[in-house]
């Protein structure tokens, strides 16, 4: 039985929470002076190795795959992301879990100075779906742009310092606070590709191999869209079911048993014929922590790199633009001290007549 | 008029889900920036293939699905035409708006005479109106009884190739979610996916979609690069206001909105989605028409369409399960107090309870984090895989405010938020913010209470 598991190298959200107001837009010209904060125009940022980890619902995906090969220990892992090669992390951390084997579909970053503008769509051609613009081949080469990212690239001034999230220690952007080499040549910001080109990479490279399962986690805590799993299932043509929050599977060869999470915190279970993939939920168990042994036994192992730039499908959609959200002008915000605060607090209970005066 | 915008909506026993009212109250502005017309489809509304005259189905009987007959019937007072949408054959090019349909008539002896329908014609018309007017088609089949992405988009694909829209609105639900991504494959479409907002570019008039990353702290836009562009839509972008600059919005959309806005406030207390439209409403009530500002501009239009059988399903529905812990009864607290990631550990939520302890009627709640950890029952969780909740006060503690969390709390009447981060999103709906370290406040408040107590002894 071959399970994959597919994960994704996240920025760490509170990475990003200190920094200024743009994430840029990987569309050339659309600079907007307003919208800066000083980071529009941003040097070429380098995060900190621990500014990335493994998406958190992905660990859990990973999880329920080794508690499967526990079940089932003929079964053989794959963990599998795409990205650039800063992305071995996460990759390393699946080994060290338990993974079997581990899959880089590379895909390359360049400077954002190369970014092309992609603006092509034409209203008038694009009424009425009529004239589609794009092939209709699901995976269409692509080596025009291999740089395009997209949903930008966090970055800001390098006199900017970043919070190390795991110390609380300011961390300059380029100095490192742990041991480990930068990834050389690897100054790429957080390269992020749609959930449609991340799908539709990751198809194109399974076309040839046999998964009876495959995982992911519900979706990204970065870029929250929940939908590669979904693409992925339906450009393999795999039955999928989203927000799986129990899993029984009684023979390696299937149906495998679900639970999914609806809205309200109702469930609905399905019975699926393998193979299939399956977006895993929080809360379905929680995640091991490495054995050292594991750990030490992941070193020797190889993370297999594919060149998949070329992969690339032609996108769907594009994200023309990242920023910080503006502070909304309803919030009124109590000032400290702590004691000043509590105060009006009451007040402010008492005087809408929550609290009795 | 063609339908350049289409709702997939959802359908809950007594009629549309709030979600969707929402939905179709997004896509009306979309369609009125276009000029174009707008669709509803409600996939599963009754299981029949329609229409058929059964004898003594009701809405309340099965807790599922809308009869084919009390849709039947409605139609007939609210649409002067309904029309039989033939199954999709594997050739699908039969169904284009011209052709294809065979319209007919409804079945004698299916009158309004009896109380039961006049009950189900009352809730059904309240149903149809939902869709502002739209014209609607109810899609009816076996395999869409009990929800599985597979058997939707088996049926949604065609049809939707069919009715060849531009836009294609889905609820953000755990549905839509499921779903959209498969269908926007099968369509070869553009996928956005948690919109809450749209505006249309200067220069070129371009569609530009709003969404958030980064637990709600960041936005971005995305601009479809083809057509269809399938979006599924947060309720929060029916009301998003600023975020639209599509400024000569139309009288009846307001009106959209008014009626999206009076959903939310039935949608307070504890519950499943569309348990307050209450099906035990007057029994002779008169069939219900849509609002004259609907209808103005186009006559309404239901149309039926029954889905294709799915003869081997690979992924088979066994249905609902029972829950196994009951759901926490928030609706008669007054207060909910809920706790976040950023209690930082399960001893703080004493802390939790002792500020919920100061007021009269309040309820502990959390964010789904608190559950994931251990820290909470799932039963107390509020946002979109939990409850949903709209309290007179909110009082959200060390909640970063991610869009799921949001989608349970935010219609709260008063938000009161505390984190350490300035910037966390949750203070982007709340009324008062308070930027502190909860386990100093929470004391800080508790003391000053104490300290209020003891002077007026």
């Amino acid at each position: 039985m071959n399970i994959l598991v597919c994960i994704k190298q996240i920025l760490v959200p509170e990475a990003v929470s200190e920094g200024p107001g743009s994430l840029g837009s990987n569309v050339a010209g659309n600079e907007d002076p307003a919208a800066k904060g000083g980071a529009w125009n941003f040097p070429e940022p380098s995060f900190a190795d621990d500014c990335y980890r493994m998406n958190p619902y992905d660990e859990h995906a990973l999880e329920e795959a080794l508690r499967i090969r526990e079940r089932f220990p003929e079964a053989k892992i794959d963990a599998l992301t795409v990205g650039p090669d800063r992305c071995r992390q996460v990759l390393r951390r699946a080994l060290e879990m338990g993974a079997d084997r581990a899959v880089l579909l590379q895909v390359a970053s360049a400077p954002r100075k190369e970014l092309v503008s992609p603006h092509s769509l034409e209203p008038a051609t694009a009424a009425g779906g009529a004239g589609l613009l794009f092939s209709k081949e699901l995976v269409s080469p692509s080596s025009e742009d291999p740089g395009r990212s997209s949903w930008g690239e966090p970055g800001w001034p390098a006199s900017e310092a970043l919070v190390s999230p795991s110390s609380g220690e300011p961390v300059p952007p380029h100095a490192r606070s742990d041991s480990k080499p930068a990834h050389p040549g690897d100054t790429s910001p957080p390269q992020d590709l749609t959930p449609y080109e991340t799908a539709a990479i990751i198809a194109a490279y399974l076309r040839d191999k046999t998964h009876d399962l495959i995982l992911a986690g519900v979706m990204a805590e970065d870029g929250m869209a929940g939908q590669t799993g979904q693409l992925l299932a339906e450009l393999l043509g795999l039955p999928c079911a989203t927000a799986v929050i129990s899993e029984q599977l009684h023979s390696p060869h299937g149906p495998v048993y679900v639970e999914r999470e609806e809205d309200g915190g109702e469930r609905s279970a399905y019975e699926i014929d393998l193979p299939a993939l399956l977006t895993i939920q929080s809360g379905i168990n929680r995640p091991r922590y490495p054995a050292l042994s594991h750990v030490l036994r992941a070193r020797a192992q190889e993370i297999v790199v594919v060149a998949a730039s070329g992969l690339r499908p032609t996108p769907r959609e594009r994200v023309v633009d990242s920023r910080r959200r503006e502070s909304s002008s309803e919030c009124e915000f109590l000032p400290g001290p702590l004691p000043e605060q509590a105060r009006q607090f009451l007040g402010f209970c008492r005087q809408r007549g929550f609290l009795n005066a | 008029m063609s339908a350049d915008v289409v709702v997939i909506a959802e359908a809950s026993p007594a009629g549309l889900t709030p979600a969707s009212v929402k939905t179709i109250s997004f896509a009306r502005r979309l369609a009125d920036a276009t000029g174009e017309g707008l669709r509803v489809l409600i996939p599963g509304c009754f299981p029949e293939t329609a229409p058929i005259a059964a004898k003594d189905s009701t809405l309340t009987a099965s807790g599922g699905n809308m009869t084919a007959k009390a849709v039947a019937s409605v139609s007939v007072g609210v649409a002067n035409n309904i029309d039989v949408f033939p199954p999709p054959g594997r050739e699908k090019s039969n169904m284009s708006e011209k052709e294809g349909k065979a319209s007919i008539s409804p079945p004698a002896g299916r009158g309004n005479s009896t109380s039961d329908v006049d009950n189900e014609n009352e809730n059904v018309a309240r149903f149809l109106e939902r869709t502002g007017g739209a014209e609607t088609i109810l899609i009816s089949g076996e395999s869409l009884a009990a929800y599985s992405a597979e058997a939707w988009m088996e049926t949604l694909a065609p049809l939707c190739r069919d009715l060849d829209p531009r836009f294609l609105c889905l609820p953000h639900t755990s549905r839509g979610w499921d779903y959209g991504p498969g269908l926007a494959i099968r369509l070869e479409a553009a996928l956005i996916g948690a919109v809450d907002g749209f505006r249309r570019e200067e220069a070129d008039g371009a569609f530009l979609f709003r969404r958030s990353i980064l637990k709600g702290q960041w936005q971005q836009e995305v601009r479809p690069e083809r057509w269809p562009v399938v979006l599924t839509v947060l309720p929060e972008a029916a009301a998003a206001a600023g975020a639209v600059s599509h400024s000569d919005a139309a009288p009846d959309d307001t009106k959209a909105q008014a009626n999206a806005a009076g959903d939310t406030r039935g949608e307070t207390g504890s519950g499943p989605q569309g348990t307050n439209l209450s099906l035990s409403s007057p029994r002779h009530a008169p069939v219900r028409t849509p609002p004259a500002t609907f209808s103005s501009s186009s006559p309404s239009r239901t149309a039926f369409y029954a889905a294709p059988a799915a003869p081997d399903p690979r992924c088979r529905p066994l249905g609902k399960l029972p829950a196994g812990e009951a759901a926490y009864d928030f609706s008669t607290a007054e207060v909910i107090v809920a706790a976040g990631q950023g209690i930082g550990a399960a001893e703080n939520l004493a802390l939790i309870e002792r500020l919920a302890g100061l007021f009269p009627k309040a309820a502990v709640g959390c964010s789904r984090a608190v559950c994931d950890r251990g820290w909470m029952e799932y039963r107390r969780q509020i946002g979109m895989t939990g409850r949903t909740v709209a309290p007179p006060l909110y009082i959200a503690c060390g909640i970063s405010g991610a869009m799921p969390h949001l989608a349970g709390m935010r219609d709260s009447r008063c938000i009161v938020a505390v984190n350490r981060d300035k910037n966390a999103a949750i203070f982007q709906v709340a009324h008062l913010g308070i930027v502190a370290d909860l386990l100093a406040f929470i004391p800080a408040v508790l003391e000053q209470t104490e300290e209020e107590a003891r002077r007026a002894d």
